[in-house]
């Protein structure tokens, strides 16, 4: 019931105050705290290997510096680790662009779709969204390669794996250098 | 007092700086100079300590996602709410609704806060959400959230019961055309969309949306047809890995009828009934840039300007907002994400005004100053979050506000979530409450003359003490449900008082008024069969007024007019070749000191989409009655109408 009306000049300190707030963020807001988990960061990493060692179809880079897209299906909080490896990185004269919460009616224009383990890649929705783009996908899910993905990761004890499937790499006309398909477990069919 | 808060401000200013400040090096998380080899042998420790999303956060939350919508049948948002437990939705006549959680539920519901992309919508004269404006198409809805209870939101000094945040989809996602057209008994609406890109990073769209609604039912025979035109754009471009940039806008203009009851000073019925068409014209642009500093940093900037005219016989508004926000978030250590961010607002108003409306001064400019701070905490290896937190206000009304909240997230395992929340928060009193004067036609038996509302300058705010309880159980992947209890403390209410009795009764706005609610709300959802879900909600409500002696208002108006108990079942079927078939029970209790009666309703909803691009579909909405009455004004006094049986066609088109 009491009313606090204020003269103008302490709404202006209160002012100066917020504002000094701001001004000292993003001073001092320039370092990252988060401790990232050492796996994504690692997986990051080989991702970015991945695409060096990959050759795409002449047709799904529409013009000379049309980025290289790497997508992250669904919601993911993985795409900050991308984010934070990819980034300010060049190949061949092209940028990265990292696209998170790629969905089936995005995923046309990815180079690389990442799909995290609880994704079902039978699932209709991702399926549609693997069939509608050209990209080199990289899951987690066990049963990645057999339900038709191109790069899986798995884990030996400690360290992390990949293995292959030449035969969907065949189907979408991507090439992977013999570097990659030398380290890798070759599932064969 | 106010040293205290700039103390208050300047420590909490203070302390993020500080240890930003003594701990800033960048973690090192490129990995990318290492071979493939390398990476190989690296190693990595336990699969599970990915940062994961708790799946509960503490808050009264229900989410209607756009398949929600689109199988529901809905043709409008205040429709969708519907399917929200602890929200009541009652239709007024064919343009105007009342909508409002945990209670105190009017055509002007002051306590609730909506947000559409962002842009709040409350209208500061009348203190609540203008529902015939605040719409968009519907097909480009990428989600609404809606949060009951005070303290869900970090914004805002009027998300008092709770909060309505409307999302539209990423221009990324509305890529392409879209024409939409609905054609039945009660409304026609054709809308259009077209998504394109410019280059590699900047996507967008334009939509128009046309609306022309018939009359509703009421035996006296209903004025309430409207026609409403709007077009609008968004805009996402990806400045560079970092920034990214939002805009949006729109413009609308339409006339919708009302019947209303004016007071005149001639006997002996002291009152005259007005057909009219009422103009609406609106407009606004909103402009979010959004920073990423690093891994853990993100910085966002949000402004918009928003233009309401209005014009009916006994008022006439031109209202326009401006609006800044900026908001930071960023993770500490310990486990701590901290946002804070700082907002402020002015309106700039002015109005023709009558016998029945005359705010005073007739022009005027009102400000707003924000700021929050809050700090989730995630504490015993992720398994508990403690959220603390306080907004900060300074208005041109009251004064300082503080409100504070706290809340704590148990989530041991998945299956099992439980949460305690206590907040405080307040209300402004609207421009009409604080200075002018309303005069109320008389209502017989009880009042013979016209009654005068006089503002009072003296005004306090409204304020709540909240508590609130909450249990999530996900036993399995295809069923869940969330109960929730809370108890609610008001104080300080907005009623009236009586300060002359000629040559008019005359009443003055006084917080005079309090009250306690209590509630349920219950929210479920079943997945029977891979193409069959079941979705009920549940609430009850129970509130208890006290007004002290000589108030104008009626406590049973408060008391029974939100409904005791409310229902909703859905169920939702995917037939084989691509043929939909849903349905929605609905039960709302009789709001007895209105004289509504409760109703079931039902709507039915058969969808086919003979291909990919093209959905086709039939709807019946409230089957049940030819027609059925759900609330009456308070306020002003427009004719309620009766909400009718409706058919209607419906193709939408994607190309």
């Amino acid at each position: 019931m009491i009313r606090h009306r204020l003269p103008s000049r302490c709404v202006n300190s209160f002012c100066t105050v917020l504002l000094a707030v701001v001004m000292g963020s993003v001073v001092f807001s320039g370092g990252a705290f988060a401790d990232s988990p050492r796996e994504y960061q690692v997986k990051a990493a080989f991702l970015y290997h991945f695409v060096q060692f990959t050759e795409w179809p002449e047709h799904v880079f529409t013009g000379p510096d049309m980025r290289i897209r790497i997508c992250v299906y669904g919601d993911d909080p993985f795409a900050e680790y991308l984010v934070g490896t990819f980034m300010g990185k060049m190949l061949h004269a092209r940028r990265f662009r990292i696209q998170p919460r790629v969905s089936a009616s995005t995923s046309h224009s990815c180079h690389v779709i990442f799909l995290n383990r609880e994704i079902d890649a039978t699932r209709p929705d991702v399926r549609r969204a693997l069939q509608r783009s050209q990209a080199l996908t990289v899951g987690e899910a066990d049963d990645f390669l057999e339900q038709g993905g191109m790069i899986q990761f798995y884990r030996v004890e400690k360290n992390i794996r990949f293995a292959i499937n030449p035969n969907a790499l065949k189907r979408k006309q991507i090439r992977l250098s013999s570097k990659l398909l030398r380290l890798a477990r070759v599932k064969s069919k | 007092m106010r040293q205290g808060v700039l103390l208050v401000v300047a420590v909490l200013a203070l302390l993020p700086v500080r240890v930003w400040g003594a701990d800033s090096l960048p973690a090192p998380n490129d990995l990318t100079h290492l071979s493939l080899e390398e990476l190989m042998n690296v190693e990595v420790t336990s699969v599970s300590k990915k940062k994961q999303k708790l799946s509960g956060s503490a808050a009264a939350i229900f989410v209607i996602t756009q398949d929600d919508i689109r199988r529901s049948g809905v043709t409008s948002i205040p429709e969708a709410l519907r399917m929200v437990p602890g929200l009541h939705v009652a239709r007024l006549d064919n343009n105007k609704w009342a909508i409002s959680a945990r209670g105190f539920n009017s055509r002007f519901s002051n306590k609730m806060l909506v947000l559409l992309d962002g842009r709040n919508v409350y209208n500061s004269f009348f203190a609540g959400t203008i529902w015939e404006t605040t719409d968009t198409l519907l097909e480009d809805i990428e989600r609404i959230e809606v949060i009951r209870g005070p303290g869900g939101t970090l914004w805002g000094v009027n998300a008092v019961n709770g909060v309505i945040n409307i999302i539209t989809k990423h221009t990324q996602r509305t890529q392409g055309g879209l024409v939409s057209g609905l054609g039945g008994s009660e409304e026609a609406i054709v809308g259009a969309r077209y998504g394109g890109k410019v280059g590699d990073d900047l996507s967008y769209r334009l939509f128009v949306k046309s609306l022309h609604e018939s009359t509703e039912f009421n035996q006296a025979g209903a004025h309430d047809d409207g026609r409403i035109l709007r077009g609008g754009f968004r805009s996402d471009w990806d400045i560079d890995a970092h920034n990214t940039l939002m805009t949006e806008g729109g413009l609308y203009s339409g006339d919708v009828g009302q019947r209303v009851r004016l007071p005149t000073l001639t006997a002996p019925a002291f009152a005259r009934s007005v057909d009219e068409d009422v103009e609406m014209r609106g407009g606004h642009i909103l402009l979010k840039w959004d920073r990423r500093i690093s891994e853990g940093s993100d910085l966002s900037f949000q402004f918009f300007y928003d233009r309401f005219y209005r014009k009916e016989t006994v008022v006439e508004m031109t209202i326009d907002t401006v609006d800044f926000e900026l908001q930071h978030r960023v993770a500490l250590p310990l486990n701590q994400d901290v946002v804070w961010g700082i907002g402020y607002r002015q309106w700039f108003d002015d109005f023709r005004t009558s016998f029945t409306i005359a705010p005073a001064p007739r022009s005027k400019s009102f400000r707003v100053l924000n700021g929050f701070i809050q700090d989730e905490i995630r504490l015993f290896d992720d398994e508990a979050t403690l959220t603390v937190g306080s907004k900060i206000s300074h208005n041109d009304f009251t004064g300082f506000e503080v409100q504070p909240s706290g809340r704590v997230l148990w989530q041991p395992v998945p299956q099992h979530a439980w949460w305690l929340a206590a907040s405080r928060a307040v209300r402004l009193p609207s421009r009409a409450a604080d200075n002018g004067a309303i005069v109320q036609p008389p209502n017989p038996p009880a009042l013979t003359v016209p009654v005068r509302l006089m503002g009072n300058r003296r005004l306090g705010p409204e304020s709540l003490i909240a508590f609130e309880a909450g249990y999530r159980l996900t036993p399995i992947s295809e069923l869940s449900i969330d109960v929730i209890a809370f108890y609610n403390l008001y104080d300080n209410l907005i009623d009236s008082k009586r300060i002359a009795l000629s040559p008019l009764p005359t009443f003055q706005f006084s917080n005079n008024k309090e009250a306690r609610t209590h509630g349920v709300e219950v929210a479920s959802n079943l997945q029977i069969l891979e193409s069959w879900q079941i979705r009920g909600a549940y609430t009850y409500l129970n509130i208890d007024v006290e007004t002290e002696r000589g108030a104008f208002g009626f406590p049973d108006r408060d008391e029974q007019g939100s409904p005791h108990h409310q229902a909703s079942l859905r169920s939702l079927l995917s037939l084989p070749h691509n043929v939909e078939l849903d349905s929605w029970l609905r039960f709302v209790d009789g709001l007895p000191s209105l004289s509504v009666p409760g109703y079931w309703e039902l709507d039915v909803r058969l969808g086919w989409r003979p291909w990919e691009s093209l959905e086709l579909s039939i709807a019946g909405l409230n089957l049940l009655d030819t027609h059925h009455p759900e609330m009456v004004p308070s306020f002003l006094q427009t004719q309620a109408n009766e909400v009718q049986r409706s058919i209607y066609g419906k193709m939408v088109w994607n190309f």
